[in-house]
């Protein structure tokens, strides 16, 4: 990784999360989905980092391992340059407070029994951020972080609109202040003009908090708007890491240059080339041999099919996982 | 010319529940013609989906058709009982929808539910509805159709369900197909196949495609013409090439400004304030009128109809349109 003055607050190494397969007959060979097979990358704090790719490429199993909520079949995660597997249980509930996750759909995140006072209440003294006679003003000021009127405190879930209750989610997840927060598609779920203001809305509260964000979209557009540096996976491997810049104007991967000449682009002058690629994504239970890309690239040789690309630097901030990263244009 | 083949006129589709009439479709004018795509466009609630339900008559409960007419070559719809449009559908009007699992059974082989469709509008054997059903595996390009054939749902991939739901569809020759998100569901690359091939289709088999989306990229990337729906009317319609050259509408302006644009640098977006009202709320004026930038008093007093300009090359529904396009253009305005 390139060495800046900065230590990375999160660094994953060789993270691989494999989760058993039911057996179909007595006798066969034990077999594993491969979610997620050895990823390392590292985030800055104060930065939004993105994790794109399509289903089933590993990048929600990736955020979970991050989060704890799957302990990863090898490779460590360090959060502050302490392993995460290792935490006491005091230890771990203080990393509980300082990553927070917020969720696609957030109806679903949020108890629909409870008010939005309860539910912030629960929050705070759980993690015991701050005295009792404090957490009222404390939920006042939440409310205007996100841009909320006060009375929503007392209203239950259903009363709110999507991106209201997107809103709330991200209110919920600030309650306990939070240094990390995955956002695992949280706006995917939002129409456009709501989409927008949550945006701007999570980029304006990174300013104000130094907040780092953990960003896991299927949404080049959005994330092209939100991150500073892009991971691109495919089938549980990392392809390609850049910053944003670096990734849109010369992706050095065959699948990054799909996946962006795939993207409908609202305007009709815009005349792109178009990278074909046929076919579905393999599946993760029996991975290709070589590089995974390779039955739906068109660039692939034999080479490619024999031989898995390692994940190598060719220029200090971009890496990238291609025989012919540097001899492919596009 | 062109020769119509769908005609809506005036089409309001209410929800008359307790707590009041929802109107949900309010007052839509349309046409549809043959050979062409036609996008319509909104975010969710804006009436799109109702809209084409109410085209093949299958509005759900306590919803109801209560004025206009929808013409499919001069035949009014809305009139039919409910064994004629069971002829209609699949036979002239197919639809598909979003999440391919959801119109498949996923315990019948596709072949079989491809040949059972086949089957329920044209009377052949089983046999030629065998054939026919590889046919149009082979046609919506799954690799061995004869072996995918013999296949259940949840055997195929998610883009391959979406191919055998439209080969379903098509496998009578529907004049129009009615496509409401088909794209929504799957990943990128599996929707620029899937575009490519309804495209390729369309022009194989001359039908007309009514594509309902919320993706203003897909509407540019397949579409010839597009309505741009706001709380159940259409605020905006024009060719797609003039709706992405010039938006009209301020609330067309809005959602293009929404959208993070992939091939510039934007420090912050510009949403538009507010959300869509509900279809409970009553309005004396304008329905975008609280969330608009340009908004006067008229706006709030008046509603404004869809006006047509330039030899009705599009049309739009604003009193202020001329200001949001920076004063050019004013054409020789006439009522619609």
């Amino acid at each position: 990784m390139p060495s800046k003055a900065k230590t990375p607050i999160l660094e994953v190494t060789h993270l691989k999360q494999y989760f058993p397969v039911k057996k179909e007959r007595i006798l066969e060979a034990k077999r594993y989905v491969q979610a997620v097979d050895d990823v390392s990358f590292s985030v800055e704090p104060g930065t939004t980092v993105s994790i794109v790719g399509e289903s089933g490429c590993g990048k929600s199993t990736t955020g979970r391992a991050i989060l704890r909520l799957d302990d990863p079949t090898s490779g460590t995660i360090e959060y502050n340059g302490q392993d995460i597997a290792k935490l006491s249980k005091k230890e771990l509930k203080a990393f509980r407070g300082d990553i927070q996750v917020i969720f696609q759909d957030p109806f679903a995140s949020l108890n629909p029994r409870r008010t939005i006072r309860q539910m912030l209440n629960e929050a705070m003294s759980i993690q015991n951020v701050m005295d009792k006679t404090k957490r009222e003003d404390r939920m006042l000021e939440l409310m205007d972080l996100v841009g909320l009127p006060y009375d929503s405190l007392e209203r239950l879930p259903h009363e709110f609109s999507g991106g209201q209750r997107q809103r709330l989610g991200i209110a919920r997840a600030l309650a306990v202040n939070p240094k990390l927060i995955v956002c695992d598609e949280a706006v995917s779920a939002l129409d456009v003009s709501v989409q927008a203001q949550v945006l701007n809305l999570m980029k304006k509260l990174q300013k104000e908090l130094n907040l780092t964000y953990l960003f896991i979209s299927h949404d080049l557009s959005v994330v092209k708007h939100i991150s500073n540096r892009i991971i691109v996976m495919y089938l549980g491997k990392i392809v390609e890491i850049a910053d944003n810049e670096d990734l849109f104007q010369s992706p050095r991967h065959p699948y990054t240059q799909a996946l962006l000449s795939a993207i409908p682009i609202p305007d009709v002058n815009v005349k792109r080339t178009q990278i074909d690629i046929t076919g579905d994504v393999p599946s993760p239970i029996n991975p290709p041999k070589g590089c995974r890309f390779h039955t739906r690239c068109p660039f692939a040789t034999e080479h490619c099919r024999t031989v898995e690309p390692e994940l190598r630097t060719i220029n200090n901030t971009h890496q990238v996982s291609c025989h012919y990263a540097e001899t492919l244009s596009f | 010319m062109k020769e119509t083949l769908l005609e809506i006129e005036g089409l309001k589709t209410h929800f008359i529940t307790k707590k009041g009439t929802g109107r949900v479709v309010d007052g839509i004018d349309l046409t549809v013609y043959k050979g062409e795509t036609l996008g319509i466009v909104g975010e969710s609630g804006c009436g799109k989906s109702m809209t084409s339900l109410s085209i093949l008559q299958l509005v759900p409960e306590p919803g109801k058709i209560v004025a206009g007419s929808i013409k499919l070559n001069g035949d009014d719809l809305v009139t039919k009982t409910e064994k004629q449009m069971q002829a209609i559908r699949g036979n002239h009007i197919s639809m598909i929808f979003q999440e391919p699992m959801t119109s498949l059974n996923p315990v019948i082989t596709v072949g079989e539910q491809i040949a059972e469709t086949i089957r329920a509008h044209q009377p052949i054997s089983r046999k030629e509805a065998r054939i026919k059903s590889i046919e149009m595996l082979r046609l919506v390009g799954i690799p061995s159709p004869e072996e995918r054939a013999k296949q259940e749902p949840y055997q195929l991939s998610g883009g391959m369900r979406q191919r055998v739901v439209i080969a379903m569809a098509l496998a009578c020759n529907p004049e129009l197909l009615i496509a409401d998100e088909p794209t929504t569901a799957l990943d990128v690359t599996i929707q620029s196949q899937i575009i490519k091939l309804m495209k390729d289709l369309q022009k194989e088999l001359n039908m007309a495609v009514l594509f309902i989306t919320h993706d203003l990229g897909v509407v540019a990337e397949s579409c010839d013409r597009v309505a741009v729906m706001y709380a159940g009317e259409i605020v905006e319609k024009s060719t797609t090439e003039e709706l992405f050259r010039k938006p009209k509408h301020p609330y067309t302006k809005g959602l293009l400004d929404s959208i993070p644009k992939i091939n510039e640098v934007q420090e912050e977006l510009t949403p538009m304030k507010g959300s869509i009202p509900s279809p409970f709320t009553e309005h004396s004026g304008c329905k975008f009128a609280d969330r608009c930038p340009l908004a006067t008093d008229i706006c709030f007093e008046q509603h404004p109809s869809l006006v047509a300009y330039e030899n009705d090359s599009y049309q739009v529904r604003c009193f202020h349109y001329n200001e949001s396009t920076s004063g050019k253009d004013v054409g020789h305005a006439k009522q619609s």
